[in-house]
């Protein structure tokens, strides 16, 4: 083809659709006009010539559809063409169209789901300009262990003394009440220090950072966010200057934040940024500051990473005692520093698990689109004979592939939306605040790949028996309506399916045997008999002692109520978050832990969460003022250091550690062992009990206590809300028992069974219908067939058998092959198992039984139709 | 009615015929009509129905192209004119319209005899 024919017919090609209806309308009135003016001048009348003119033309439309046509034709070799034809074909057999589609929407839709939570929480840039620059700084301690924190002591080491990064900064999240008064809500913000605009690239929208001097002395001054700046203030600009009330403090506003301020550590709509103290003690070693540093321009990787070796360098020069040998600076991702490791492994595994069912989606399409492409054999064939190449028929059924993946990927795309939604409705509370999860280019460029290859492989798998078979014997096999042609490319799929199906279902089921192992773990404590009443914020105005009078009164009128049986405080329920300690003891101190729980709890909390007492007492009143400060340890921390020998009037050394005091609570002294508790899962229904000190309240721990109420649980329950009420009725209390405390702590567990487990039970639910579709579209085909060996005296049950057998054969090879397959990969559950190794033969064992019993019933169901046709009726079809 | 005034021409070789025409000059879809009935003598007139339709086949094929421009009544009309390939095709057409010509000639005076 000449060029100039190709730029034509590109041109032509491209001017489709109303442009082309344009120019033939012009076109037929300019023919009308002059026909009609050829008859004028040939003496007729205007409205004569007119009419003879339209006569001569033919009809309007006949004329139009003609040449629409010629258009068809020409673009018969274009998609469109193969397109137009896929639709109509697919608006034939609705049912298949139906099934195919809801099937592979599903299918992308999970798929996309999972894809878009992890992109947004592991694959997306941090939301700032140049996110590459910006980076975390953490430590790494000798043993290998890291942290992606810093103490304060680096983060202004590192800040004096970096020289590729263009600024550095360290935040903190904190929730502040904004305004006064009963109606003000705590809102989420953040607390910061150094250059935190600079690291994030983005200037306040208004007015200005925090200077050098706020920063310095914790001036009263706050920038408010874009949302909270139009809701309380009205966008008014001539709040710059004047003061609000934050936490019951006076603060000036010096700027606000713009509106596409977006820092994901802290929540979405942050409300404000007050400046972060820093206090920088090198004896404090807690690694509590987060840092974030943006490098200069082009900072090529190199430079990073050997500014980061400087640093750590000069720091190890200046202050040997803080970072031995081996222990040193580095840098962590956005992702890193954010989502934690075993969220990310979640979710590359849910990812894995998802993409699983969407490959047994695409076979199952695949399935449907085979049989139908074997009961289109016949039109396959005729348009073979009337000259249709085999590649041009191969591409005309990927074709319809495409379309069918494509619907469904639109389907998918709004079914992802709400299951993202529940996703993050139903998700542990896991995911970094400030992260929003949404449908982005990524995502879409994710559905778009899994449907463009689901398609083709349709495409592919329906016209590989139409090749394979050859087009001129598909047409003969047509004729003779008896062919068993295809039923290989069909038993492959439901291999297929089964061994992707084995995959899932057998990780479905260690999960389940786990979890519900892990529901029986006894933790150690009374979870049914305890209440928790936390008592949430404190106002503004409560200082220490008025918190510790405040619990004493509570603990005093609780203890009142009747039903309630023993009443103690303690920091935190077991299972939540507690703080640790280094602690060590003067006769073994090189066996030294850096993370002991450490508990301020009051006199009897071991009696009121029923914890057996092994050796000495529990805490009594005397405690709290005793001259010298006692504590209780537990028979883990009793075996650690003493190897459990009796612990009881021993000291141990809170807050102490290589031969020095680190850090502790106030007193710089040994602590005598008063008693030594049972083991309890403090930190993890699933995780053995760590070695853990209590000590005595009241002690400035710096957070609220809660009341632990030991009773008759779901009575008491608003009594004791009530209680915190009458004193003061400012709190908004949670009560609830302990076993919800217990079960929360299994919500990851729970979330990942349920997750994987719908994700089996979908999959194991399209193998189901794969099977029958495979079964059922063979008797079909093979109707004529069957029909004739009941004539010939075969038995139904015979019949039936026979087909069941072929299918059930490739079913059990699947089954094998997944098995296989999930003992290879099992590892990526370990950590996930509890009281189950991945390879139980058991748990394995019943998810074949399963996968056995729906094949069964997929297979019988339309089995039982094959000895029920009626050998006269099969055979008169013809 | 067109009938009257002649045949219609024969399925096929209007493209030929369409091609020919332009051979001298571009011209609009009336042209066509109008030149192929006076050269014709009036023996052969055109369906403007099918005509259309074969011009955008043949723009399709690459051997007609055709743009816009004004009649000398300064008319806005589709112009159609010959490309090089469809040169070369009416040259092959012709030859075969010949050879067919010909033979069917040779039939029809055989029987005849």
């Amino acid at each position: 083809m000449s060029l100039r024919a190709w730029w034509t017919r590109l041109g032509g090609s491209l001017r489709r659709g109303d442009a082309l209806e344009r120019d033939m309308d012009q076109e037929m009135r300019f023919h009308l006009d002059m026909a009609m003016r050829r008859n004028v001048e040939r003496g007729m009348t205007a409205s004569d010539a007119a009419r003879q003119a339209k006569l001569t033309f033919g009809s309007a439309e006949a004329f139009r559809e003609d040449a629409r046509d010629a258009h068809r034709a020409r673009l018969a070799e274009s998609l469109i063409a193969d397109i137009r034809y896929a639709v109509r074909g697919l608006r034939q057999s609705p049912s298949f169209a139906v099934a195919a589609i809801l099937t592979l929407a599903i299918g992308i839709g999970s798929s996309t789901a999972m894809f878009t939570v992890t992109n947004a929480l592991l694959l997306r840039p941090m939301p700032v300009p140049r996110p590459d620059d910006v980076t975390y700084l953490g430590w790494v301690w000798r043993k290998g262990n890291e942290i992606p924190s810093l103490t304060a002591f680096q983060y202004e080491f590192v800040r004096d003394h970096s020289r590729a990064f263009e600024a550095l900064a360290t935040y903190g999240t904190a929730e502040l009440q904004l305004g006064d008064g009963p109606a003000s809500q705590p809102l989420g913000g953040l607390r910061v220090s150094g250059d935190f605009f600079g690291v994030i690239g983005i200037p306040p929208r208004l007015g200005r950072a925090f200077d050098a001097r706020e920063l310095q002395t914790d001036a009263p001054v706050v920038i408010l966010g874009d949302s909270v700046w139009r809701a309380r203030f009205g966008a008014d600009s001539g709040i710059l200057g004047r003061q609000v009330h934050v936490d019951g403090e006076s603060r000036t506003v010096v700027g606000i934040l713009p509106p596409e301020f977006r820092f994901p550590p802290a929540p979405l709509n942050t409300a404000f940024l007050v400046p972060l103290l820093v206090r920088a003690n090198p004896a404090d070693e807690g690694h509590n500051s987060d840092v974030i540093g943006r490098f200069r321009d082009g900072t090529p990787p190199a430079a990073r990473a050997a500014d980061v070796q400087a640093l750590t360098d000069a720091f190890r020069a200046a202050h040997p005692a803080l970072a031995p040998e081996g222990e040193r600076f580095k840098l962590f991702t956005h992702t890193e520093a954010n989502v934690a490791g075993t969220v990310r492994h979640t979710l590359w595994v849910l990812l894995g698990a998802v993409t699983l069912v969407l490959l047994i989606a695409c076979a199952n399409t695949a399935t449907l689109l085979v049989a139908r492409a074997w009961g289109r054999q016949r039109e396959i064939a005729v348009r073979a004979s009337i000259g249709a190449g085999r590649t041009r028929i191969l591409r005309q059924l990927v074709t319809e592939g495409l379309v069918l993946s494509g619907v469904a990927a639109a389907i998918g795309v709004l079914l992802s939306i709400v299951a993202v939604r529940v996703f993050v409705a139903l998700s542990p509370s896991v995911l970094p605040a400030g992260i929003d999860i949404g449908i982005d280019a990524r995502v879409l460029g994710y559905a778009i790949a899994a449907s463009a290859v689901t398609g083709v492989l349709f495409g592919l798998a329906t016209g590989m028996p139409a090749v394979r078979t050859g087009l001129h014997s598909a047409l003969l096999a047509g004729a003779r309506g008896a062919s068993t042609g295809g039923t290989r490319v069909r038993e492959a799929l439901v291999f297929f399916q089964t061994a992707v199906a084995v995959i899932l279902l057998a990780g479905a089921t260690l999960l389940a045997a786990s979890f519900a192992r892990l529901i029986r773990v006894d933790p150690g404590f009374e979870a049914d008999r305890v209440i928790a009443v936390k008592l949430g914020r404190l106002p503004p105005d409560y200082d220490p002692a008025r918190r510790s009078a405040l619990v004493d009164r509570l603990l005093e009128r609780t203890r009142a109520l009747p039903g309630v049986e023993r009443v103690a405080a303690a920091p935190n329920p077991p299972l939540e978050r507690g703080m640790n300690f280094p602690v060590d003891v003067p006769e073994r101190p090189e066996r030294a832990i850096g993370l002991v729980e450490l508990r301020h709890v009051s006199p009897d909390y071991l009696a009121t969460l029923g914890i057996p007492v092994r050796g000495g007492r529990d805490f009594d009143a005397r405690d709290a003022s005793a001259t010298e400060p006692v504590a209780i340890v537990n028979e883990a921390f009793a075996r650690h250091f003493w190897d459990g020998m009796p612990g009881t009037g021993r000291a141990i050394r809170i807050g102490h550690m290589r031969n020095r005091w680190i850090v502790g609570p106030a007193a710089r002294r040994e602590t005598r062992v008063i008693g030594v508790a049972a083991d309890i899962h403090e930190i993890g229904l699933d995780r053995p009990a760590r070695p853990t000190v209590l000590i005595p309240l009241p002690h400035d721990s710096g957070r609220t206590p809660i009341l632990l109420v030991r009773g008759a649980a779901p009575v008491l329950i608003d009594a004791l809300r009530n209680a915190v009420l009458a004193e003061e009725p400012r709190l908004v209390p949670t009560v609830e028992p302990l076993s919800s405390v217990v079960s929360r702590s299994i919500a990851a567990p729970r979330f990942r069974t349920l997750l994987v487990g719908s994700f089996a039970v979908f999959a194991l639910l399209l193998a189901g219908i794969g099977i029958y579709g495979v079964i059922a579209s063979v008797i079909q085909q093979r109707h004529r067939e069957i029909g004739i060996r009941l004539a010939l005296g075969a038995t139904r049950a015979s019949v039936s058998a026979a087909v069941v057998r072929r299918c059930l054969v490739n079913v059990a090879a699947g089954a094998g092959v997944g098995l296989v397959g999930f003992l290879a990969a099992r590892q990526v559950l370990g950590s996930w198992l509890y009281g189950v190794s991945p390879g139980d033969p058991r748990v394995l064992a019943a998810a074949i039984a399963i996968l056995a019993a729906v094949a069964l019933l997929a297979s019988w169901i339309p089995a039982r139709r094959a000895a029920r046709i009626d050998p006269v009726v099969a055979l008169r079809l013809e | 009615m067109a009938e009257e005034r002649g045949g219609e021409v024969i399925k096929g070789t209007l493209e030929m015929i369409v091609l020919e025409v332009l051979q001298r000059e571009p011209m609009h879809g009336w042209g066509i009509t109008e030149l192929i009935e006076r050269r014709s003598g009036g023996l052969l007139s055109v369906n403007q129905g099918s005509l259309y339709p074969a011009l955008y086949r043949l723009v399709a094929r690459g051997w007609v192209s055709s743009e816009w421009s004004s009649t000398e009544n300064n008319r806005s009309a589709r112009y159609y004119s010959l490309t090089r390939s469809g040169r070369k095709q009416l040259a092959v057409q012709r030859a075969q319209w010949e050879k067919l010509s010909r033979g069917v000639d040779l039939i029809l005076r055989g029987a005849r005899a």
